[in-house]
């Protein structure tokens, strides 16, 4: 279960609103790629990974998206907070605002609503992994897109972090890969699913 | 200093590099592997959380966008 | 600087800082559940994490619920919400 804490993972204070480059970043927030995205993807995974401490994994690393899809939000809120709606309008922000006004809501830069078919629960232990894994550069290569188009430091060094951590898990779920590799015979990976199928370990014949 | 592994971290203490031709046939085809970080140096936790980790070997930073904030 | 030298913001900055240390620390320890070093690291940054949620609450107000007590609780209401930073 979760506790709350009233602290960001990493601190925010942008003083200089802009809407054009919320509209940008809001994909990291409601996007295909972004942190509701991995949250999801991971919390859902962790029920049938018989690998208690991947399992583990996938909780702890799922928890953290949650704290960067509050960070995600926080920026887009803190570039959006104040302007006027010709303000919004000036900066391509209408379509959204009309919406939304100034509201959150998870949706990528090019409007597509946030969706479960932007991320996937295989229920095969490598698959997910190799899933997340995936998702992690995903992540990464949409902070680089980002970075490209930001100028402002206090946005940009929140940006970093959150791209670095995406470094980290991707290390991570690479190792939980090796544990669930470690558990399975290594002459064939795949004759079965640790996740499905009766007796599925390293001694199969 | 390598601070990470193809193979689990214990056997890596040892200091013995594997050689390329042992490296392959360890690793079975058809099947990623991510080297094993081993826990070495860290950064003090200042500098740490505005990285973004407390590994250095981890510290990947992007430089294709140009300078923004830090320097 | 010691905690009681701090203020407000500098005590928060020093807890963003040791709560980092150990949410990076127990996601290596996850794949490395055994690396004595790993987790002397954490004993120790959790340590300092638990000092300085308690010396914040005791000035602040709590940021967790299991940091808030009966003189405190009802302040955690009063402390800010996260994404209110920036300008008002």
């Amino acid at each position: 279960m979760w506790n709350y804490e009233r602290r960001l993972e990493y601190p925010i204070n942008i003083t200089r609103p802009n809407a054009k480059i919320a509209k940008i970043i809001m994909s990291q927030y409601g996007g295909p790629d972004g942190e509701i995205s991995a949250s999801l993807r991971y919390l859902s995974q962790r029920y049938s990974m018989p690998y208690r401490k991947v399992a583990g994994l996938l909780t702890d690393i799922g928890t953290e998206e949650l704290a960067h899809m509050e960070m995600v939000a926080t920026i887009v809120r803190q570039l959006t907070r104040g302007l006027s709606a010709e303000e919004l309008e000036a900066a391509g922000f209408a379509p959204y605002y009309v919406d939304h006004t100034a509201g959150i809501w998870p949706q990528a830069a090019g409007g597509i609503p946030f969706n479960a078919c932007e991320f996937q629960v295989k229920g095969d232990a490598i698959t997910d992994l190799v899933e997340d894994m995936a998702a992690e550069q995903k992540a990464r290569s949409t902070y680089d897109n980002i970075l490209r188009l930001v100028k402002d430091p206090e946005v940009c060094d929140p940006i970093r972090f959150l791209r670095q951590r995406e470094v980290v898990h991707f290390q991570r779920f690479g190792e939980g890969l090796r544990m669930v590799q470690d558990e399975l015979d290594s002459k064939n990976f795949y004759m079965c699913n640790p996740e499905f199928d009766p007796g599925c370990g390293r001694n199969q014949n | 200093m390598r601070n990470y592994s193809m193979t689990r971290p214990m056997e890596a203490r040892c200091g013995c590099m594997p050689e390329r031709s042992s490296m392959d046939s360890d690793f079975a085809l058809a099947m990623a592997y991510v080297p094993w970080q081993y826990f070495d140096t860290v950064y003090e936790p200042d500098k740490a959380l505005e990285i973004g980790t407390i590994f250095p070997e981890l510290d990947k930073p992007f430089l294709a966008a140009g300078r923004c904030g830090r320097p | 600087m010691m905690m009681n030298q701090m203020n407000q913001a500098q005590l928060l900055h020093w807890i963003d800082m040791v709560s980092f240390a150990v949410v990076d620390i127990t996601e290596y320890l996850d794949t490395h559940p055994k690396d004595e070093e790993a987790i002397k690291y954490f004993n120790h940054y959790m340590d300092l994490r638990r000092s300085a949620l308690r010396a914040y609450a005791e000035k602040y107000g709590p940021l967790t619920i299991d940091s808030a007590n009966p003189e405190n609780y009802w302040s955690w209401s009063n402390v800010p919400l996260p994404w209110e930073g920036g300008s008002c």
